[in-house]
């Protein structure tokens, strides 16, 4: 027997039968070299199989083996077209000429069989053409999803077009007029060749036209976004540089840019008409719901229908008011300084031993919250703590406010 | 209400309208002759409807020399808005790992990216220089609840909308940032990098 045949069959074998031991090498990268597998490694390693790193206990698959495995393992690559579709082309020219030689020397069987062997090239160019297709169409379907990095999805979609170029040339060798005169009058060479075999690669060469376009555009749009990246960092990088860098004020200019041609929010605010009884109780809850949650829009409300408070009263009261306004500031900033807690207003007048009458105390804290305007009325929450009027269903009795900074 | 009265709404109201932000509306904007219905509806009253590629819409002023000021104010609010809103992208794209910058249309999760951000020092103070921004300006706490309150006003502010408590997506109202920040690198002259030469096909 021929030794080279003996050697690779040895080596064949090996592999055979320490299948297990180079698949978990294959997987974690190397084993540790322990009693069990000591024979085994000597053996692998005799046949260049596997290495052992200078000074460690590891073995690893050689290179050449690992890519083996890897090549047999994932179908994806396993099933890639062979680029060289011109070689496939001659072997195709030269089973039709064995075809008619067999068949003008009346061998039947032999004609038989190169029929089947073209049969089988035939569909073996067709699958891996379309599987070829497919893969690249799910590849462009995900935008190479698969790829971590903009950079890796640029390398692999540079890499997907190489390949659709490749295919296409390879395509171009089929020349269906030397086909057809080569098949001559053979029923069965011409439905094979000139039918299934014209309608599988006109059909991929027209879908792989649309997907170089589409790579092209896919290239584009990876560039695109890199771009977009660069000039962010270069505009923070030039503001951290430059702290003292304020934009400029672009509106100023007699000719607005175009870009900076945004229409200020022109939402028309709700007035309420008071008088028309028909909408008064819903119009009431809805008041009522506004003074409990958004202190600042029931005082607008408030405020557009309030104008006859009498000016004498506001100026016998003056004194006091300040006085409270002080402590109802006071109670604000204790708010402020411990942001996130809840503070009962009724605690607080307790513990502040306060002058003022708790009913007036709250009913300032209540007035202060819905004054407050602009960025304060997002600062603070008011939380009214209320019993309800046994005499009348409708009205409540605030006992507590609590204000808290959200 | 129409889908015409929504959108006019919706613009009115200083909306960017897209597929994200206001699917019916932007639907409706996208045929032209609805645009057109609209155009003309809003021209009586010196407004009409502005794009970028035609993936968000928005209202502007047929005449912004006789409405400066409201340009202005609109201008201010992206100006004040531009750095606190690059260093976020900044931020996620170093959490992510990324070499790509925040897009419409991509989903943030906020607990992945908290947990990039609580295992990394750098990110940490990169957030906190984020949350002191009088944009974003919210109370000191941890990561969480800082990076909740980014979120939050980023919601508040159309740049993101919000699916359940923890998943977010990014609105068109980002590519209109983009446009904006083209113009400032190009009126401020600033110098973007040129591009990384980083193909090796020689060393394969």
């Amino acid at each position: 027997m021929n030794p080279l045949q003996t050697a690779g069959e040895r080596v064949l074998k090996a592999l055979g039968k320490h299948s297990a031991l180079l698949m978990e090498m294959y997987l974690n990268k190397g084993v540790l070299e322990t009693h069990e597998n000591e024979k085994q490694l000597a053996k692998l390693a005799s046949l260049n199989v596997v290495w052992n790193p200078p000074e460690t206990d590891i073995f690893r698959l050689r290179k050449s083996f690992r890519d083996a495995i890897e090549l047999a393992i994932r179908p994806e690559r396993n099933r890639q077209l062979d680029a060289n579709l011109g070689s496939a082309y001659e072997e195709l020219l030269t089973l039709i000429s064995h075809y008619h030689s067999r068949k003008k020397h009346c061998d039947y069987e032999g004609e038989e069989s190169a029929l089947e062997e073209i049969n089988e090239l035939v569909y073996s160019i067709t699958e891996s053409l379309q599987v070829s297709v497919n893969t690249l169409w799910q590849k462009i379907n995900a935008e190479f999803g698969f790829a971590r990095t903009v950079q890796e999805k640029l390398q692999e979609n540079e890499l997907a077009m190489k390949r659709v170029t490749s295919i296409l040339d390879g395509l171009d060798v089929f020349d269906y007029k030397e086909l057809a005169v080569r098949c001559g009058a053979s029923g069965g060479l011409r439905g094979l060749l000139l039918q299934r075999m014209y309608k599988s690669t006109s059909s991929a060469h027209a879908d792989l036209l649309v997907a170089q376009g589409r790579l092209t555009e896919l290239m584009g749009r990876f560039r695109e976004r890199q771009l977009q990246t660069r000039k962010i960092n270069a505009l923070l990088k030039y503001v951290d540089d430059n702290p003292s860098f304020e934009f400029m004020d672009y509106t100023e200019v007699s000719n607005i840019p175009r870009l900076l041609n945004v229409a200020q929010s022109s939402a028309i605010e709700p007035h309420v008409d008071v008088h028309n009884d028909f909408d008064l109780p819903f119009l009431s809850n809805l008041v009522a719901e506004m003074v409990a949650s958004h202190g600042r829009t029931a005082k607008e409300v408030i405020s557009r229908e309030s104008g006859t408070i009498e000016e004498p009263i506001t100026k016998k009261v003056t004194y006091k008011e300040s006085l409270e306004e002080k402590l109802i500031d006071g109670f604000f900033c204790y708010a402020l300084d411990n942001a996130g807690t809840n503070i009962s207003a009724v605690v607080y007048h307790k513990s502040s031993e306060m002058e003022v009458e708790l009913e007036y105390w709250l009913n300032g804290v209540i007035c202060k919250y819905q004054a407050l305007e602009g960025p304060d009325a997002q600062y603070f929450n008011l939380e009214l703590s209320t019993i309800p009027n046994i005499h009348f269903s409708a009205n409540t009795f605030i006992t507590d406010v609590k204000l808290c900074v959200s | 209400m129409s889908v015409f009265s929504s959108a006019v709404k919706a613009l009115m109201a200083g909306g960017f309208i897209c597929e994200v932000s206001n699917p019916e509306s932007f639907d409706y904007l996208s045929v032209p002759e609805q645009r057109v219905q609209i155009d003309n509806f809003l021209q009586r009253i010196d407004y009409c409807v502005r794009d970028v590629d035609e993936e968000v819409f928005y209202l502007a002023y047929i005449n912004p020399e006789q409405d400066r000021s409201g340009v202005r104010s609109q201008f201010y609010l992206t100006r004040d808005a531009l750095i606190p809103l690059v260093r976020f992208m900044d931020l996620v794209r170093k959490a992510m790992n990324s070499d790509e910058s925040l897009r419409p249309k991509d989903t943030l999760r906020l607990g992945a990216l908290l947990e990039r951000i609580e295992d990394s020092r750098p990110l940490q103070s990169a957030l906190e220089e984020l949350r002191r921004t009088p944009f974003i300006n919210s109370q000191t706490g941890d990561a969480k609840l800082q990076l909740s309150m980014v979120f939050k006003r980023l919601v508040e502010h159309g740049y993101l909308v919000q699916h359940d408590q923890f998943v977010f997506t990014a609105t068109y109202k980002w590519a209109y940032l983009y446009s904006v920040i083209d113009f400032i690198l190009s009126q401020e002259a600033i110098p973007v990098e040129e591009e990384e030469i980083t193909t090796q096909g020689g060393l394969i």
